[in-house]
């Protein structure tokens, strides 16, 4: 028997007792059902934010130039007991602001408070079981001691975040294309901190020594861009393109490109924005 | 969705889901519970689209759906991290009561995501380079080279508990 027929007999014993479950069709129809439900819920939150935050916002355009302490923010618009609709010292200050930086300044803060402390609610359904380890990342270009000052186009955070999962103080994230497939992303950073950096240090040195790999610099740090496979192998053919540096002694930064981006961007354009990338993260702490 | 969309819906899923169960299984590389979340992800997304893609071959939908949902689980190396925690160290050697059909199996979850799903739809699908080429979104040579590198291995495996080549 050849390999081929020994691997197909292989698989073909290992899931010859496997069964759709009978109630795949329920479960199927059940995950749609809640799929639409995270989406009106994730839409009518947005209203309500957006309901609430016009309140502070109409304050601003409306109750003239003085300073306007909290009674006189009332009357009947201000009556219902929305915490949303208190003003906050945020919400003061924006009042005390010009009519333009009120609308501004104001939206955004019920958003701010509405989603602190709470699980993010997604459209996709997908989206929703993917670990939220770090919590609202807000425009998630914020994590793991890094900031992130530059994406490709239209990227935005994939709404989930990981940590140790590469190591003990290891943080994880990415930025996905509106509309993406669930579990698709475009841009994937790694952030190692601390003895996880070391592992990661190791492999910089490894893979600057390789012919398949080009060294780079990133603000002055040793660094380096290849295709790597799964186990951060270099993978010349298979593997995903990956910018790996030291962003401090004690700090690496892995970014990578999906397939999928990178098959659009090109193999220069690949490499442009994965230097991009790089140029625009900064330590925070 | 027409009552008429629905029972055609019951009816793919019946004749259908439990191939695609399957397939999930050996590409995910990792436990029953994972396969089958993205089997039902995957006949959500058709059953979302279902009265437009019907006539359209759903099932290469959905397969090509599970297909890339397992290889981009595993480049954000959260399968991947629980198959490499699970798996005994890459340089152990063969485990003498490990017969072919176990060690064909673990070298096939050693693979690479994409790799394994290469050899899954060749060889377990009986797809053609050129029809895996398609759903992967790549060429059929790099099917060619990723099948050959991924029999490669297998048939080192072979070779190691036999004590022969294959």
């Amino acid at each position: 028997m050849n390999v081929e027929e020994a691997l197909k007999e292989a698989m073909s014993a290992h899931v010859a007792d496997v069964r759709a479950p009978a109630m795949m069709g329920q479960a199927v129809r059940r995950r749609h059902r809640a799929h639409l439900t995270r989406f009106r819920t994730a839409g009518a939150a947005a209203l309500t934010v957006l309901v609430a935050g016009s309140f502070p916002a109409y304050t601003a355009l409306t109750s003239g130039p003085a300073p306007a302490p909290a009674p006189s923010l009332g009357g009947p618009a201000a009556a219902p007991s929305d915490p949303a609709a208190v003003p906050s010292d945020e919400s003061t200050a924006v009042a005390s602001q010009s009519p333009s930086a009120g609308v501004d300044a104001g939206s955004p803060a019920p958003a701010t408070s509405a989603t602190a402390g709470a699980s993010p609610i997604f459209p996709d359904g997908q989206l929703a079981s993917q670990p939220q380890d770090l919590g609202d990342l807000g425009d998630g270009r914020a994590f793991g001691g890094v900031r992130v000052d530059y994406l490709p186009e239209r990227l935005q955070w994939g709404k989930w975040s990981g940590k140790n999962g590469f190591g003990e103080t290891s943080y994880t994230t990415s930025w996905d294309e509106p509309g993406a497939l669930p579990g698709m992303y475009g841009v994937q950073m790694i952030v190692f901190e601390g003895d996880a950096s070391k592992r990661v240090k190791a492999l910089l040195h490894d893979h600057r020594n390789s012919e398949d790999a080009e060294r780079v610099e990133v603000h002055g740090a040793q660094g380096v861009i290849a295709k790597l496979g799964e186990g951060s192998e270099i993978d010349d053919d298979m593997g995903t393109s990956t910018i790996l540096w030291m962003l401090k002694p004690d700090l690496a930064v892995e970014a990578m490109i999906s397939p999928t981006l990178a098959e659009r961007l090109g193999p220069k354009g690949v490499v442009r924005e994965l230097k991009r990338i790089a140029d625009g993260v900064h330590a925070t702490g | 969705m027409t009552e008429e969309d629905e029972a055609a819906f019951d009816e793919f899923l019946a004749a259908r889901s439990t191939a695609l169960l399957r397939t999930a299984i050996l590409v995910c590389g990792a436990s029953i519970h994972d396969a089958e979340d993205l089997a039902q992800g995957a006949l959500e997304r058709v059953y979302r689209h279902w009265p437009r893609i019907r006539h359209d071959n759903p099932e290469s939908y959905a397969r090509r759906v599970v297909v890339n949902a397992a290889i981009s689980r595993a480049r954000r190396r959260k399968v991947i991290q629980e198959i490499t925690f699970a798996r005994p160290p890459e340089l152990e050697a063969p485990q003498p009561d490990l017969d072919t059909r176990d060690a064909l199996l673990a070298e096939l979850r050693r693979l690479p995501a994409r790799m394994r799903a290469v050899v899954v739809l060749r060889y377990w699908e009986d797809l053609s380079e050129a029809e895996t080429a398609a759903l992967l979104g790549c060429s059929a040579g790099t099917v060619k080279s990723q099948a050959a590198r991924g029999l490669a291995r297998m048939r080192a495996r072979m070779g190691a508990l036999d004590g022969t080549s294959v």
